[in-house]
């Protein structure tokens, strides 16, 4: 170990006993540190964390035990079989949130069979499906963090991505509100970092007039603030749909309810990759696992990170308050910030016309726990002060994310040092959305090279179409298209969901589509039906039926998010079938 | 010895008091006879309506609403409610169709409450 | 009856053809002008199709029915009369011009198409308030459902959404869907209501809980749902009397599924672009004594209006509703004023809202009280001068009210008017 190395984990013990943190074990592991033995409670594990980080090492792995907590194991799949036993795949990408899917997408472009294994039951069900949906400016991230400028440059890329890939994009612009007049102090900092991470568009300060003409029903208590009209929005659940269907069209293949549960390994070098459904072999593999991504890393021998999950707490209100907002706003506290590692939140706009409040931040032992609970969402509630003509009537659901941060607050996007067939994609949080095409990018040079090295001839695909079409929204149509449409097709006519207007016909065709919804939950991220105010109420009990007579299935077959969800548990008088079967 | 009752005989809900005492109970607080009636029976034996489905072999119509014709026993409801679902109805019918005679005891019919149609 | 047929002008159209407007329906044609039944599922009768519990139309049939009797009774009035139905038709517009208005629909057959209407009657009920909209928090399972929702599983569709049930709020779908889940079989454990009385009927605490042993909880409520991917359990608390749980009180209860009976909407979102005056406490557009709203023509009725306790109710306001519009139509008078009814005392609500003059005959008024009270007095009045008094007793706010008063009694150049419920002392 290098006397540097000794020297900070001196420096990472002596501050750990100044926070009274005695029972942590500090050592170096590999180029990591490593931080081990136990904590009071969680706040104290996720302090040491914190504290191990920025001192110059690799990466901070945190196996602090907490008395009492487990740390709950990943949810696993329930299917089993051998479906993918012998396949072989040049690019194996674990993980289908949004950056495993821009990942796909990308390397569609080149004549490699690629497969995105996803242990959910749809894509984008974790992190990437559980945010807020914003294209934020790059004015957060810290200049020369990977952050700023995978952010920077992924949100240039979205204005032609919308357009290829068919979704939704706006760029209604962000305003960061004073809290007070001396933050205008600050301004010469805001101009300088939005210099330095290279934030597209005007970006400028506001006067409280200035604002308040913008954006009439803002707070009285702003003080003015800086804008950036590069802030855009989209449906992250359809952009990372999106995705993966243009890479299916472009040769990739997507096995949803896949999970891996172990990686075999030869010279250095993954040599199978082990699912539920048998052992794949592989060129390379993409780690893009999201919060459980330091566990494949593990499975490769090569855990130099660990994940943390944060989670969060959005707030979705009904989309006739579309007209009460126009930009993105927040009032963020620029004091007393350090043990914050969030944004601090605001109100959102969605693309759809809802407005979001969001998002939370709290430390959870359980990657997957996205339940809400009353403490934080009431602080979410707090956000609406920020508009005068909101209020918490106005919400027509909520629900949690949970991010996946490493200690260093980071990015880790770089080629395993150990494991010659690996990629590491991790640690991917805000903005993390709208860093996916730019990490995308590099990624998939770095897999090409990967690929090569190892012999693979690997060439641009002549026939790549970069162009997807999406389901369009019936309702959205012209009058004559949409009664063309259903001229044509008199489903497009049947509205099942009423509060959206969802047709039966879009219904069917997101059972149909290329990487097709299979679940209730599925059907509503890629058509809506269920996602407005009467949160299926109405339209359960019709969407489930249509979904079964569509997919030929039973009823009670249909689940809503895969799994053990099953909606309905059986049918009525089924004792007296058994009785008279008898 | 007073008892206390809610009248269900119609969406008021009349509190009633019943007093046994006497031969004849006294029964206050209804406001108006059905309450007297429904008191008298519910002290000698509580009848109560039973309305369900019955199964049917319709495609789009998997169940067909229906009641009985007359109250039954409270004690027996679930009882009555396993020989209903054993019916299941093939047919076109009407509210009002009897569509077994004598389904829990002689007198007792099961009456289909909604239209059932086989054609188109 | 004439089915679907490709007319573009009605003296009255009425959207929804549950309870209320196959009432307006009826009685809008019954004054001799055409009338058009717009309906967004493919048969007429709305949520009566579901309810197959008895109990209705002993005021407006004199006999005890159920719902699908209820609903084929005015589904049969409605097919003998020249009124033409559109089922599966979807409204997606509505623009006010001067004398009439543009109605834009969906439907499978004609996709979009418009059809102009002299007066419009609105009449598309309720809808059920979700768990998102009392806060229900904890996890997001499979096994979540609106007592409505239940009802339509089990008694339309044939499918158990529960074998171990808990039920939050006692709204009488809710208990209704007790009594329905218990007969076909599964276990409903209890009944949690957050206020200090059920929401219900008080005939349905005891036809459908005490009949069937299953317990009713007030002042306890449901503080997290578990499970990640089916429901596996509740936690239920008692509350203070802020509504505040008491932690100290929660315990986890293993069920399945979880029903929520936790109130109606009023569904008049299609309204907002008309800015519709809506009345904040019923959710309903604020109308006047012949059930117009504050654009001249439009007129609601049924729970689209006020959300009622009883079919029957429903349907007379569809009556008023549908015979008001027609009259609009054959005499088109502007109204020489309007007044705004006051409410004073533990008046909750009450509608009508507002007297438009000329006014005559009697009218039918509905109320809820804000709170219980043994005994009121229920005071019509004009300024000082009181028009009509009654007595009443055992009010609840889950109960409503119905009187009838002869507006005409009220001078257009008077004081204000005012209803007032006065809650009286009682010597027992």
């Amino acid at each position: 170990m290098s006397q540097r190395a000794e020297r900070e984990l001196k420096r990472v013990r002596r501050k750990l006993k100044k926070k009274n943190l005695k029972a942590v074990n500090v050592e170096a592991a590999g180029k990591s540190i490593r931080l081990s033995g136990s904590a009071g409670n969680w706040d104290e594990r996720v302090r040491a964390g914190y504290i191990a980080a920025g001192h110059g090492f690799k990466g901070v792995i945190n196996d602090i035990t907490v008395d009492g907590i487990t740390e709950p194991e990943m949810s696993l799949p329930l299917v089993s079989d051998e479906m993918l036993d012998g396949r072989e795949f040049d690019a194996v990408i674990v993980g289908g949130g949004v950056v495993g899917c821009a990942i796909a997408r990308e390397l569609s472009k080149m004549n490699i069979s690629i497969v995105i294994l996803e242990k959910e039951a749809d894509l984008a069900m974790q992190a990437s499906g559980r945010n807020d949906g914003m294209i934020h400016p790059g004015f957060a991230a810290s200049p020369g963090t990977k952050k700023a400028h995978y952010n920077i440059r992924g949100n240039r890329m979205y204005t032609e991505l919308s357009k290829q890939l068919d979704f939704e994009l706006k760029r209604p612009g962000s305003i960061i509100l004073f809290k007070t007049a001396w933050y205008k102090l600050l301004l010469p900092i805001f101009k300088a970092r939005c210099r330095k991470n290279g934030v597209e568009g005007s970006w400028r300060s506001l006067s409280a007039k200035e604002v308040r003409r913008v954006e009439p029903n803002v707070s009285p208590s702003q003080k003015g603030g800086f804008i950036l009209p590069s802030a855009g929005i989209v449906s992250p659940y359809r952009v990372t749909i999106a995705l993966a269907e243009n890479a299916v069209e472009n040769g990739a293949e997507v096995f949803l309810n896949t999970v891996v549960r172990d990686l075999e390994s030869a010279d250095g070098k993954i040599t199978g990759v082990v699912t539920n459904r048998g052992t794949l072999r592989c060129g390379l593999v993409i780690n893009a696992a999201g919060v459980w991504a330091d566990k494949l890393a593990e499975m490769a021998g090569d855990r130099f990170f660990s994940i943390h999950g944060r989670k969060g707490t959005d707030a979705i209100l009904d989309r006739s308050c579309a007209p009460l907002q126009r930009h993105i706003v927040g009032m963020p506290s620029l004091l007393g910030t350090k043990n914050s590692h969030s944004k601090g939140g605001g109100i959102v706009l969605c693309v759809e016309g809802n407005i979001l409040l969001g998002p939370t931040a709290e430390e959870v032992p359980d990657r997957e726990d996205y339940s809400t609970e009353p403490e934080s969402f009431n602080n979410l509630l707090k956000q609406l002060y920020l508009n005068t003509r909101l209020n918490s009537s106005m919400i027509i659901n909520y629900y949690s994310g949970v991010r996946a941060a490493s200690w260093d607050e980071d990015f880790i996007i770089e080629p395993s040092e150990k494991v010659s067939n690996l990629i590491h994609v991790a640690a991917i949080q805000s903005p993390g959305l709208a860093s996916a095409p730019a990490i995308a990018e590099d990624v998939a040079q770095m897999a090409v090279r990967a690929l090569t090295s190892a012999g693979v001839r690997v060439l641009p695909r002549a026939d790549f179409n970069p162009i997807r079409r999406g389901i369009p929204a019936v309702k959205d149509l012209t009058a004559e298209a949409r009664t063309a449409l259903i001229k044509e097709d008199p489903a497009y006519g049947e509205i099942l969901c009423r509060c959206e207007e969802v047709s039966r016909g879009e219904i069917r065709d997101a059972l149909l589509s290329k990487v097709p919804a299979t679940t209730i939950d599925g059907v509503k991220r890629r058509v809506r039906a269920g996602a407005g105010r009467c949160h299926g109420g109405f339209c359960l009990p019709r969407v489930i039926q249509a979904m079964a007579s569509e997919l030929g299935v039973q009823v009670t077959d249909i689940t809503k998010k895969g799994g053990d969800s099953a909606i309905l548990i059986g049918e009525t008088k089924e004792e007296a079938a058994r009785e008279a079967a008898v | 010895m007073n008892k206390k009752m809610i009248c269900i005989a119609c969406p008021r809900g009349c509190a009633m008091t019943v007093n046994l005492e006497g031969d004849e109970p006294v029964i206050r607080g209804n406001q108006c006879s059905r309450g007297l009636d429904y008191a008298r029976q519910e002290i000698l034996q509580p009848l109560r309506m039973l309305t369900t489905t019955v199964k049917t072999t319709h495609p789009d119509y998997p169940r067909l609403p229906v009641r009985l014709s007359c109250d039954i026993p409270k004690d027996s409801l679930l009882e009555c409610m396993r020989l209903i679902n054993r019916v299941r109805v093939d047919h076109d019918c009407l509210p009002g169709d009897v569509l077994v005679s004598g389904v829990a005891g002689e007198l007792v019919n099961l009456i289909a409450t909604g239209d059932l149609s086989y054609d188109a | 009856m004439k089915q679907q047929y490709d007319k573009h002008r009605y003296d009255v159209v009425v959207i929804g053809s549950g309870p209320a407007g196959m009432a307006a329906a009826v009685s809008a044609a019954d004054s001799g002008v055409s009338v058009c039944l717009a309906e967004r599922e493919e048969r007429m009768g709305g949520i009566l199709k579901q309810c197959i519990h008895d109990g209705f139309g002993l005021i407006r049939f004199k006999e005890k029915l159920t719902g699908p009797e209820y609903a084929w009774r005015y589904e049969q009035m409605v097919r003998k009369r020249d009124i033409d139905f559109m089922g599966l038709t979807f409204l997606t517009g509505i623009e006010k011009r001067e004398n009439d208005f543009k109605i834009a629909f969906v439907n499978p057959e004609r996709g979009v198409f418009e059809i102009e209407a002299g007066s419009l009657v609105m009449a598309m009920g309720c809808r059920e308030r979700s768990g998102r909209q009392i806060f229900l928090h904890g996890e997001r399972p499979a096994g979540i459902f609106t007592a409505g929702q239940a009802q339509d599983f089990i008694n339309l569709k044939g499918f158990m959404p529960g074998r171990r049930c808990v039920i939050l709020g006692s709204g009488d779908i809710g208990l209704i869907m007790s009594r329905r889940l218990t007969l076909e079989g599964a276990e409903v454990l209890g009944v949690y209501e957050i206020g200090s009385a059920p929401s219900g009927l008080t005939r349905n605490i005891v036809q459908c809980l005490e009949d069937y042993n299953i317990p009713l909880h007030l002042e306890t409520t449901v503080t997290e749902v578990h499970g990640k991917e089916r429901v596996e359990g509740v936690t239920v608390c008692r509350v203070d009397e802020n509504k505040k749980p008491i932690m100290e009180t929660a315990l986890f209860l293993a069920c399945d599924s979880l029903i929520l009976s936790v109130g109606l909407i009023p569904e008049n979102d299609i309204l907002a672009p008309l800015d519709v005056d809506i009345d904040s406490v019923t959710k309903g557009p604020s109308v006047n004594q012949r059930q117009e709203t504050s654009v001249p023509g439009m007129f609601s009725c049924g729970n689209a209006l006020h959300v009622s306790d009883l079919v029957d109710y429903v349907s007379e306001s569809g009556h008023v509703a549908g015979k008001m519009a027609a009259a609009r139509v054959l005499k088109r008078e502007a109204d020489s004023g309007q007044m705004v009814i006051k409410k004073a005392g533990i008046l909750q609500y009450a509608v009508p809202q507002n007297i438009s003059f000329p006014v005559n005959g009697q009218v039918p008024v509905f109320f809820r009280p804000s709170e219980a009270s043994d005994h009121a007095e229920f005071i019509f009045r004009q300024g000082e001068r009181v028009i009509h008094k009654k007595k009443l007793s055992w009010l609840k706010p889950s109960e409503m009210h119905r009187l009838e008063l002869d507006l005409s009694k009220v001078r257009q150049d008077g004081p204000a008017v005012t209803f007032e419920l006065k809650p009286e002392a009682v010597n027992e």
